[in-house]
């Protein structure tokens, strides 16, 4: 069943939009590449609500971990953000000093990476590097701190925390590993969690534990969320709200139900029906033809037009809007949506 | 009747591992796994890292040496033959790996290296091997301008395609894909994913497909085989596997899948703690200590396979 796209968008004015955790405001990110600047995250704009995720979904190279990972600024040597704000509660981060950063990284604004293996020092125990994050940003003893890692630690569901506080991560498996870089991310009860992919390295046994985590933790400490996957299934399980990225740009946003039930891009489209579980009529998987094109070469009109089924020549003529409330409320950038009837999940 | 391409019986593989100041520990990797790949079909082994899919899938190959078992290769018994033998085997079943960065060498041009097999495995000359890599290329749908360039300028799904060109160009009975499509975007990975059934129907090909993507495997596999821990613990057809999983492990897995449903989402079925330490499995049953429907016989013996419904096996106690 299709449930009319109009029935799902709730005006603002219904719901007082309480203040933000995070507002991003047209933010714009260009990397130097040998081929000339690369705009990797080109105008992108949400909010997140405490309590609330918001899903940014795309494929490798749609620029989801560039625009979740400008947040704090944790950008590569050769990116910078070159227009827009980041926003974090009132205050303004885009221009502060990168000093002025490492008190908000950790503190107010955690991050959870897709590899844990990696985010991890190999050389302290799990405990030495949680209490290290919170004597970083307040001002308690070595022992306060090591009993809120104890319980931290508790709180992520590792079994005999007070012990395992003392290991090293080369003793911990990926998904335990997962839930210490998890525990060490909310350490210092940030407002805003970042979490880049991260169940993707993890097992489906182990990915149901983690998502069933976030879940519990969010409901229990409030804090907002910023969720990026490849994975619309993953992301449908977390997400109250998602944002489809293509070529650098929000293409489609809107809440969970109405961008996974009844997508308004064709992007969205092919991502939805590329599941595995759904074939086409003669048994085949839908596939989405030829590739993006990388960040340097993109097209003056729709970047999606020269994969798009639906593309006309109008699509090609001049770069395509995020047409919508804007903000937070149901949107898409494609010249066709009105007249389109595309199928998402039922 | 169906031709058995692939067999491995009561399959065993131990691996030593030295650990500083301890004494030397034995990693049951492969612990008696039997199974049968049936010509023109698909087997997929799916399990959880550690599971010991990949070694199963190597040593079946002996790219790992399996420490005890057998493995036949088109009625030929692969443990025991002599290094020149199994290379000529060997032609016969070739392998695509998950990763087209890692596994393709980024010095050869694409030419070479899908002759590489066919200079190892074969006595073909210069021009009988440049019209193979033409044929295989042609067959994984690359066209012949790729010839004479690097794997770096291919994407992903390119270099994946060049993979699959240089696993064909023996024109194998037998393709062992280990987790090939994981590292793709999922519009490419429906790509090949087509392009591997095509090739099955075009060439008779038998795959042994492992992945940990359930999703994949349903949509490809005719027969599947769930791995814990270095043992079998359930296989059938897959779709009979998906609709009735009889194995508590089995079930579990089918129910952690994300879902593609937005009405009235599966309850899970959760499964506590990890993976034991495969140096020291548990006694009994392997996965007793994680089952919800764990018994007192699942802590002492460890359950042999039994026969539920016509074409299913399961080694759990819950039946027999």
């Amino acid at each position: 069943m299709r449930t009319p796209p109009a029935a799902l968008d709730v005006p603002a004015s219904i719901t007082p939009a309480p203040p933000a955790a995070l507002t991003v405001e047209d933010l714009s990110v260009e990397f130097r590449t040998p081929a000339g600047a690369a705009r990797v995250v080109d105008g992108v704009s949400f909010q997140v609500a405490p309590g609330e995720t918001v899903g940014l979904v795309g494929e490798s190279g749609s620029g989801k971990t560039v625009t979740c990972m400008s947040i704090p600024r944790l950008l590569p040597a050769n990116g910078r953000i070159v227009a827009g704000s980041v926003r974090l509660g009132e205050r303004e981060l885009t221009g502060l000093s990168e000093a002025e950063l490492r008190d908000i990284r950790g503190r107010d604004i955690g991050v959870v990476f897709q590899e844990p293996s990696a985010s991890l020092n190999p050389a302290f125990t799990i405990g030495h590097q949680i209490t290290a994050v919170i004597r970083r940003h307040e001002d308690v003893s070595r022992a306060v701190a090591r009993r809120r890692a104890v319980e931290l630690l508790q709180m992520v569901g590792i079994p005999r925390a007070d012990l395992r506080v003392d290991a090293y991560p080369h003793e911990f498996s990926g998904g335990m590993s997962q839930r210490a870089m998890i525990a060490m991310a909310l350490a210092c009860s940030p407002s805003l969690l970042l979490a880049d992919e991260p169940t993707t390295a993890l097992d489906v046994t182990i990915q149901a534990q983690i998502i069933e985590l976030f879940q519990r933790l969010q409901a229990e400490l409030g804090m907002a969320m910023v969720f990026v996957s490849h994975d619309l299934a993953v992301v449908g399980e977390l997400a109250d709200r998602i944002h489809v990225m293509y070529s650098s740009q929000v293409v489609e946003q809107g809440a969970r139900d109405a961008v996974l039930g009844a997508p308004r891009h064709p992007y969205t489209e092919g991502l939805l029906a590329a599941m595995p579980q759904l074939v086409d009529a003669e048994g085949r998987l839908n596939v989405i033809p030829g590739h993006a094109a990388p960040a340097t070469e993109y097209a003056e009109g729709c970047r999606f037009a020269d994969r798009c089924r639906y593309a006309e020549e109008r699509c090609t003529a001049a770069p395509v809007a995020l047409a919508g409330q804007g903000g937070d409320a149901r949107a898409v950038r494609c010249v066709r949506s009105e007249e389109l009837e595309l199928r998402g999940w039922e | 009747m169906t031709q058995v391409v692939l067999e491995a019986e009561d399959l065993v593989v131990r691996f030593r591992k030295r650990r500083a100041l301890r004494a030397t520990q034995e990693i049951h990797a492969v612990n008696g796994v039997s199974l049968r790949l049936e010509r023109g079909r698909t087997l997929a082994l799916v399990g959880e890292s550690g599971s010991g899919k990949s070694t199963t899938a190597r040593a079946l190959l002996r790219l790992v040496e399996p420490s005890a078992g057998s493995v036949r290769l088109l009625d030929t018994e692969l443990t025991g033959l002599d290094r020149r033998r199994l290379r000529t085997m060997r032609r016969h079943a070739q392998m695509v790996f998950q990763d087209p960065y890692s596994s393709l060498d980024p010095s050869m041009v694409i030419d070479e290296i899908i002759a590489e097999p066919l200079r190892v495995h074969t006595r073909m000359n210069a021009v009988e091997r440049a019209a193979r890599v033409r044929e295989s290329l042609e067959l994984a749908g690359l066209s012949a301008r790729f010839l004479g360039r690097r794997p770096h300028e291919f994407s992903g799904g390119q270099r994946q395609r060049v993979a699959i060109a240089r696993a064909l160009a023996t024109r194998p009975e037998v393709v062992v894909a280990d987790e090939a499509v994981s590292a793709l975007d999922v519009s490419t990975r429906n790509q090949i994913l087509n392009l591997l059934k095509d090739l099955q129907d075009e060439l008779g090909l038998s795959y042994l497909f492992i992945s940990h993507d359930l999703g994949v495997v349903s949509h490809l596999a005719h027969d599947i085989a769930v791995m814990y821990l270095g043992t079998i613990v359930e296989q059938g057809p897959t779709a009979e596997v998906f609709a009735r999983p009889a194995h508590p492990y089995t079930r579990a897995l089918v129910s952690a899948a994300p879902s593609t449903s937005l009405a009235g989402r599966r309850e899970r079925i959760r499964l506590g703690g990890e993976l034991p330490d495969p140096s020291a499995p548990p006694a009994g049953c392997f996965f007793h200590g994680r089952c919800p429907e764990a018994m007192p016989v699942c802590s002492t013996t460890a359950p042999s396979p039994v026969r539920v419904g016509e074409r299913v096996q399961v080694a759990c106690h819950l039946h027999g």
